[in-house]
């Protein structure tokens, strides 16, 4: 662009107006430009940078639909960044102040949507929730239920992901700790053989429902020194018959439930095995309800689970 | 109220003329809603059904089971009413429902499931069942033997000469109600039907009352007739007095010709076209 | 040919009775466990250190006397439904009864509940409970319009009611954790380990009157297969045959299915493969279709428990195995 000086004295206004219109077209084209550039950052930062920025910062704003999980936020110091938990969530006390988006079979995603999360804890099943968190661009951190050993892996693996590496690495070394000086405590004793049941119908002896030889009850059962009587049953749970029962002649029974019982109740419910005064555990009372949601959920408490489980176990070696 | 005497009478009318209901009505299945129904002078709705049953059977229409019975399963079935409360069929049972099977040639079919059967042949063991079950026991005979209670029903208008069983008051004469016998039958069926009818009527005293719209069934089988028009009777009595050109324009809106038939010395009507409208009834 | 019917019944009765008899004495000394017979029945050892005993008289021996009664009183209430509704496709869950009985049963699970019921424990009486109201219902809605039973609207009315209380039923679904879930699928599916005889002791008076009532009923449901009016052309109190019969199905089905939870097809299959095999006079085909049933669950019973040993397959599941291809042979066959 070259700027011509040479002025005509009779086209001096001529050539002003003509500077005036170039001038005006080099702003257009300089504020096309511009706008192209401001608009390309914008795009980049809302959709690229945006997304992984949130994800790289701990997370302010989460739901847990698993209350193990929920446990565990709490336990390494994620609690304040919990804006809402499961159907199911009673621990720590201060869940029951915050809403409840329901669980594994009824998530209520306009619910969970309108909170807002930056991090949604969802079970490895509940494939259609993620596929519409996904949607909506919210990460998720996906559950997945198995033994007691990825307890203290999925706590690691949540500290990391909401800021609390350490807390978490210490209380997941605090339970493999406690974990194996249990297993020490009772390794040249001897197992006897244990009968785990996770459920059956109101005082009677129908619709027994035991743990089989897979899954995190079982490997609590092992843990505390005892030997799972369907530990051939490779299904984490087995209908257990009459017969099957009477058969296994199980040393000691352990009924885990996550509500507790009045005593006169508990007495009642305990009564109804002395039908099968045949088995061992019957004959030499050794049958225990546990009503200690501690025993059944596998989270940050689970060492003191074992624990629990262990003291019974010792009164019938 | 309609009363029919030991003899054949038919029920004659149009379709939806109310022949079914009036078949119904006599038999006590449905309660009337003026007058009352009498069978051997005593009311019937006050007669408890089982006493009703063994002495009237009907006929119906079409009959379809739900489930395989044999033939002769089906006529026993007839001696319900005769049986106690957990009683089983004895031999006499079994004897008169044969019989009966005999008295409609069916008794070949015994054994065969009722519905393997034709049309005809379903409706001669139906009639076979309801001989069965109007049919005395041997027991009921003598005890009943002594009573001259008033005949089974009568009609408004006797028929005049053709009631050869008359003569006797016998309160054991069954009455037998058949509803459109042949309205689901070929030809052939038809005329089984009729004279099997007629034998029975012959061999032992019974009353038949027929609902039919058909005209020469009706007029080949029947001695006396009430025809029924829209619910209500506009006429009763002998066949040949009743069954005129005059009464046909009016039942069918039918121009017809009445002939006596030589040979079997039936009536026969030849209908011959349609009446017009407006014609006098 | 003087009187084939009673010599038939006799005939008949000895043959199915036997197998019955037979079932009754044989399954016991089968199951997943071998045990020893000698040990079980030497009554010197002390019951409570008997294993063996426990296993014969409180594992195997309840179960299979369940086995028989539930069997009986399913094939027996089919006949009389399929009866009183003319219809050879009818089941004793047709008309609602199963329905309710689920929604009681979980109900009493989903809930907790703990009460017993005349020493009744909670899911069986609640599906006693369930399955009477529905029955209740079902016949107030036959009722509303008739002075006797119309068959047509009390079918109306029974699929109407399983359709209801099925929706209820997922609706009380939303409410249980995984271990009530599974235990009321199991519950669904048939159940016949009792492990003691109260739920027999409960379930017999139910089961003597409704037997009774079926067999005062033999005759007038084949009086019944005429259709109504002709029935009742023939002497027979129609209304009050009909009302019996389904009362006293009802009855049966209710008790049947406290006792071992909805099993399916029992009432199909049996009455079906009776009445090929004896005719269809209901004086035979009702003592023979309670006989055979019970044999019948009984062995189905013995194969769910066996076959694949320590698991063990819900007995629903043997018989749905059993009947559906059985019913899909019979609906292909029919005309």
């Amino acid at each position: 662009m070259t700027k011509d000086i040479a002025a005509r004295s009779s086209g001096l206004a001529a050539c002003r107006a003509e500077a005036r219109r170039v001038r005006w077209r080099e702003g257009v084209w300089l504020g096309a430009i511009l706008l192209t550039v401001l608009v390309t950052f914008v795009c980049f930062v809302v959709f690229v940078l945006e997304p992984s920025a949130r994800s790289s910062e701990r997370p302010t704003r989460i739901v847990s639909l698993i209350p193990a999980v929920t446990e565990m936020l709490f336990a390494i110091g994620a609690g304040p960044q919990v804006v809402a938990v499961s159907s199911f969530d009673h621990f720590p006390p201060q869940v029951r102040r915050l809403p409840s988006v329901g669980a594994l079979v009824d998530p209520d995603v306009e619910r969970i949507l309108s909170l807002r999360p930056d991090l949604v804890a969802i079970y490895g099943s509940q494939t259609d929730l993620r596929t519409q968190l996904g949607r909506a661009r919210i990460p998720v951190y996906v559950y997945r239920h198995a033994g007691l050993a990825d307890v203290p892996a999925t706590i690691r693996e949540l500290g990391a992901r909401v800021g609390h590496a350490d807390a978490a690495a210490a209380l997941a070394r605090g339970i493999e700790t406690r974990l194996a000086a249990i297993r020490a405590r009772n390794a040249g004793r001897p197992h006897p053989r244990t009968l785990i049941v996770m459920g059956r119908e109101a005082l009677s002896l129908r619709g027994i429902y035991a743990s089989g030889g897979v899954g995190f009850i079982h490997d609590m059962v092992e843990a505390a020194g005892g030997t799972n009587v369907f530990a051939d049953v490779k299904k984490e749970a087995v209908q257990a018959t009459a017969e099957l029962i009477l058969s296994r002649r199980p040393d000691v029974i352990i009924e885990l439930r996550a509500d507790p019982l009045s005593p006169d109740m508990l007495k009642r419910e305990m009564n109804v095995w002395s039908a099968w005064n045949s088995v061992p555990a019957v004959k030499n009372r050794h049958v225990h309800l546990i009503a200690d949601d501690r025993t059944v959920v596998p989270g940050p408490r689970v060492a003191e689970g074992v624990e629990i489980i262990a003291n019974r176990l010792d009164k019938a070696r | 109220m309609q009363v029919a005497e030991g003899g054949l009478v038919g029920i004659l009318g149009p379709n939806g003329s109310g022949k079914s209901t009036l078949l119904r009505v006599l038999s006590g299945t449905v309660k009337p809603s003026s007058g009352r129904v009498t069978l051997d002078g005593a009311d019937l709705a006050r007669q408890p059904r089982a006493a009703i049953a063994r002495r009237m059977a009907v006929v119906p229409q079409e009959t379809h089971l739900a489930f395989d019975y044999t033939a002769l399963e089906v006529v026993l079935m007839g001696r319900y009413p005769h049986l106690a409360a957990f009683e089983i069929e004895g031999p006499e049972d079994v004897a008169i429902a044969r019989e009966a099977l005999s008295a409609t040639g069916t008794l070949e079919f015994e054994d065969r499931p009722f519905e393997t059967l034709s049309g005809g042949e379903k409706q001669r063991v139906i009639i076979a069942a309801a001989l069965a079950q109007v049919h005395p026991r041997a027991l009921d005979v003598a005890a009943r033997g002594s009573q001259l209670a008033a005949r089974g029903a009568q009609v408004a208008a006797h028929g005049s000469s053709a009631e050869p069983r008359d003569a006797t008051c016998d309160p054991r004469t069954p009455v037998l109600l058949l509803d459109e016998p042949t309205a689901a039958l070929d030809l052939a069926y038809q005329l089984e039907v009729a004279s099997l009818l007629r034998a029975l009527q012959e061999q032992q005293p019974m009353a038949i009352v027929i609902s039919t719209h058909d005209l020469n069934f009706a007029a080949g089988l029947c001695r006396s007739l009430v025809l029924l028009k829209e619910g209500q009777v506009i006429a009763a009595g002998a066949t040949e007095d009743v069954l005129t050109p005059d009464r046909i324009r009016t039942l069918y809106g039918v121009e017809a010709d009445v002939h006596r038939h030589g040979p079997t010395g039936r009536l026969v009507i030849v209908p011959t076209g349609r009446s017009p409208v407006g014609a006098k009834p | 040919m003087t009187t084939p019917l009673g010599r038939r019944l006799v005939t008949t009765v000895a043959i199915f009775g036997l197998m019955a008899v037979g079932a009754i004495v044989l399954a016991p000394l089968v199951g997943s466990t071998s045990i020893s017979l000698g040990r079980a029945f030497d009554f010197h050892v002390p019951f409570a250190d008997n294993t063996d005993a426990q296993i014969f008289f409180i594992a195997r021996l309840p179960r299979t006397l369940a086995g028989a009664l539930v069997g009986a009183m399913l094939a027996s209430a089919g006949v009389v439904l399929q009866g009183l509704l003319r219809n050879p496709l009818a089941t004793p869950f047709t008309l609602g009864v199963s329905a309710g009985a689920a929604l009681g049963a979980m109900l009493a699970i989903t809930f907790g509940w703990s009460f017993a019921w005349l020493g009744v424990p909670a899911a069986p009486a609640a599906s006693f409970i369930g399955s009477m109201a529905a029955v209740g219902v079902v016949y107030a809605l036959a009722r509303a319009r008739h002075r006797g039973i119309s068959t047509n609207v009390l079918l109306l009315a029974g699929v109407t009611m399983n359709a209801f209380f099925s929706a209820l039923i997922l609706f009380v679904q939303y409410f249980a954790n995984f271990a009530e879930t599974y235990r009321i699928l199991r519950w669904l599916m048939g159940d016949l380990d009792i492990s003691s005889y109260e739920p027999l002791v409960t379930a017999l008076p139910l089961a003597v009157v409704s037997l009774a009532v079926f067999a005062w009923l033999a005759r007038p449901l084949n009086l019944l297969s005429l259709g109504p009016e002709s029935a009742e052309t023939h002497g027979l109190d129609v209304t009050r045959a009909q009302r019996a019969a389904f009362f006293s199905a009802s009855l049966a089905t209710g008790a049947a299915v406290s006792v071992g939870g909805p099993i399916g097809f029992i009432g199909i299959i049996i009455p079906h493969l009776v009445r090929l095999l004896v005719g269809s006079d209901h004086r035979i085909v009702l003592p023979a279709s309670a006989l055979f049933g019970a044999a019948f669950l009984i062995a189905c019973d013995l194969v769910a428990r066996t076959v694949m040993a320590p698991i063990e397959l819900p007995v629903g599941v043997i018989t749905a195995l059993i009947g559906g291809p059985f019913f899909l042979w019979l609906l292909v066959r029919k005309r």
